[in-house]
């Protein structure tokens, strides 16, 4: 259970960095996001998406308007704020540190770790 | 046909089959409780409804129409269900409650309730029996033993079925049982309902259609035991149905007839009911009260009483017919307290007056008067009644012989025959002597109304006049008044009484005995036998 947990708030650090990163190529609506996540096998389930995106715009991060689809209702687009852009600046920086760091301690020889 | 609903979602119109629609909103509702420690729940659940929407509308085509249960399971499989999404607030909300996540519904416990889904009659016995976690069939015989066992477990059942209620939701289905409440086990719940519900349709088929299917709701067999239970009891609940209509239907004719009869009694002040000599139609209650009564405030008490206490009842006895034959399943608050309260309210002010006229009839008061007959020529006294004109009686109203109430044009006349007894003396002269009775509170007062009575009587020569009955003044009550008629005749002498007299002593049982003198010049020696017997009587009577 609690490995579980660990992955699952691993993972939701992950998510959160590839949507701002996916923003900040593009702006988009939930529904493409959606599509690009899945593809990757980022999220299981749409659901997570929501809230996440929630707590995103609270912070500032991101920023949404109203835009007409082709069909139907208007809907969320969202794009990417100048403090979301920093931010990702440092989960990008943090994430190839930690990434690089992984790599390293798993790759270095036992001995090595020992003495 | 399924039922559908036309539902708007986030600005979007679709078909939804009714299922479908039912398990959207559950979703929709244990989604809200997932993300209630989360900011902007309602925002949340928006963009949720627009991401259903914009699935919905990619699943409707020209040939479909309607969105089914399928296809909304297909949607929240890809949405998510609410313990499969990654909550934002999950450290915070696992550190605080570790076991649950919807802490508002922990600990309520398990709660009596009838289960609608395995009814026989109400789904008493079956909510009972999963308070206590056995087998409804168990109760269900024991309640059917105890049936046949002197009725006892008849007014249980119907208690029982009053008192609890029906589990209506989800929640209540799982307190019923309980399990703990939480999101899962809502949503365990609702699919256990859901795939019940599939297997039963499957199990009649569709060609029965929809009546048949709400019908089999009440059947859900297991064993030959209780296939036979069921069945018996299913026709038990359509007799008992059936029983229920009929008895709805006399309330309601019952309480509308006495209802009309008794505001027609209250509010005709005309003579258009009356009571004849077949018997009690109908009284003008308000004036049948000025009998007895005389003070206004009284009255208006009674009145006041009578309306509540007749006509409540009847107005509860139709409110009732109509709850039996429409099944109406609403009950309104304090309805019968306050249906109560103001009948007893009615009966005490009854009591009130009761007691008052009770109390007025507690002391006897009399007054008497003689009259020597003088300067009879022959032997024979003829006695005759007078014609009195003035009473004109259009109808008699109430009418015991004794004493009567009846209707001239103008006015009520409350009057009575008066007792006429015949006793020999040793005098010389005819003599006679009235004596009038009352009753009242004390005996001033009752000596008073005695006087009041208006009972004449008048000798010309041989011939002996008298009121052939008495009256009340206008304004006087009814308290048993009476009056008294004594004949003195010497034991040489005859009396005859007149055909006229013939009335007076035919209707009052008190005067039978004298019917005989009618026509006939009778001295009482020649009947000394009767006479003594007569004599007797009234020796014994004063």
């Amino acid at each position: 259970m609690k490995e579980d947990k660990n992955i699952r708030q691993f993972r939701k650090g992950v998510l959160e960095l590839c949507i701002l990163s996916v923003l900040s190529k593009q702006d988009a609506y939930v529904s493409d996001l959606i599509e690009v996540l899945k593809e990757s096998k980022l999220i299981v389930v749409e659901g997570t998406m929501y809230p996440l995106l929630m707590r995103l715009k609270n912070d500032g991060y991101l920023t949404y308007q109203w835009v007409e689809s082709k069909l139907g209702p208007p809907r969320k687009y969202y794009r990417i704020s100048k403090l979301g852009t920093e931010y990702l600046v440092q989960l990008e920086n943090s994430w190839d540190n930690m990434s690089k760091i992984v790599t390293e301690i798993r790759n270095k020889e036992n001995q090595s770790i020992i003495s | 046909m399924k039922r559908t609903f036309t539902t708007n979602i986030n600005g979007l119109i679709f078909n939804v089959d009714e299922d479908a629609y039912a398990r959207l909103q559950e979703y929709l509702k244990s989604l809200r409780n997932h993300f209630l420690k989360n900011e902007g729940v309602d925002e949340i659940i928006s963009d949720i409804e627009s991401r259903i929407s914009e699935l919905m509308q990619r699943l409707i085509s020209p040939q479909k129409q309607v969105i089914t249960l399928f296809d909304v399971e297909g949607i929240i499989k890809q949405l998510g269900e609410p313990e499969e999404i990654e909550d934002e607030n999950e450290e915070k909300t696992s550190e605080e409650n570790p076991k649950s996540q919807s802490p508002e519904y922990e600990n309520v416990g398990k709660r009596f309730f009838r289960n609608p889904d395995d009814k026989v009659i109400s789904g008493v016995c079956s909510g009972l029996a999963a308070y206590f976690g056995i087998d409804p069939i168990i109760l269900r015989i024991l309640f059917v033993i105890f049936f046949f066992v002197g009725g006892s477990s008849f007014w249980v059942y119907i208690i029982l079925w009053v008192a609890i209620p029906e589990a209506r939701t989800s929640i209540d289905k799982l307190q019923m049982k309980g399990e703990p409440v939480n999101v899962n086990n809502i949503e365990k719940k609702i699919k256990e309902e859901l795939n019940d519900l599939g297997s039963r349709i499957k199990d009649y088929g569709n060609e029965a259609g929809e009546a048949f299917t709400k019908a089999s709701r009440n059947i859900a067999p297991k064993t030959g035991l209780e296939r036979f239970f069921n069945s018996f009891f299913e026709m038990m609940s359509h007799i008992f149905r059936a029983f229920g209509i009929l008895f709805g239907i006399v309330f309601i004719m019952v309480g509308i007839f006495m209802l009309v009869g008794f505001s027609f009694s209250f509010f005709a002040l005309d003579n258009t009911f009356v009571v004849t000599s077949m018997g009690l139609n109908s009284i003008s209650i308000p004036q049948f009260a000025d009998a007895f009564i005389s003070n206004t405030s009284e009255k208006s008490l009674l009145m006041t009483g009578l309306i509540l206490a007749i006509g409540i009842p009847l107005v509860m006895l139709i409110y009732n017919g109509m709850k039996l034959i429409f099944g109406w399943k609403f009950e309104i608050r304090f309805l019968g307290l306050s249906a109560f309260s103001l009948w007893l309210a009615g009966a005490i002010f009854l009591g009130i007056v009761a007691f008052g006229i009770g109390n007025d009839f507690t002391n006897k008061g009399s007054s008497s008067s003689s009259l020597m007959l003088e300067n009879t020529k022959g032997n024979t006294l003829y006695v005759k009644a007078k014609e009195l004109n003035e009473l004109n009686i259009e109808n008699i109203e109430f009418y015991t012989g004794k004493w009567n109430i009846v209707s001239t044009k103008d006015e009520k006349v409350l009057f009575g025959i008066p007792e006429i007894s015949i006793i020999t003396n040793n005098e010389n002269e005819f003599r006679t002597n009235i004596t009038k009775f009352s009753k009242g509170k004390n005996t001033v007062l009752a000596s008073k109304r005695a006087k009041n009575i208006q009972f004449e009587i008048e000798q010309i020569g041989d011939t002996l006049f008298i009121d052939p009955y008495y009256t009340l003044l206008k304004e006087e009550v009814w308290r048993n008044q009476n009056v008294k008629l004594q004949i003195f005749i010497p034991s040489n002498k005859n009396i005859f009484f007149d055909k006229s007299m013939s009335e007076i002593l035919n209707v009052d049982q008190r005067n039978s005995n004298l019917q005989e003198f009618i026509g006939k010049s009778v001295g009482l020696d020649h009947k000394k036998q009767e006479n003594r017997e007569l004599i007797n009587m009234e020796a014994d009577k004063n």
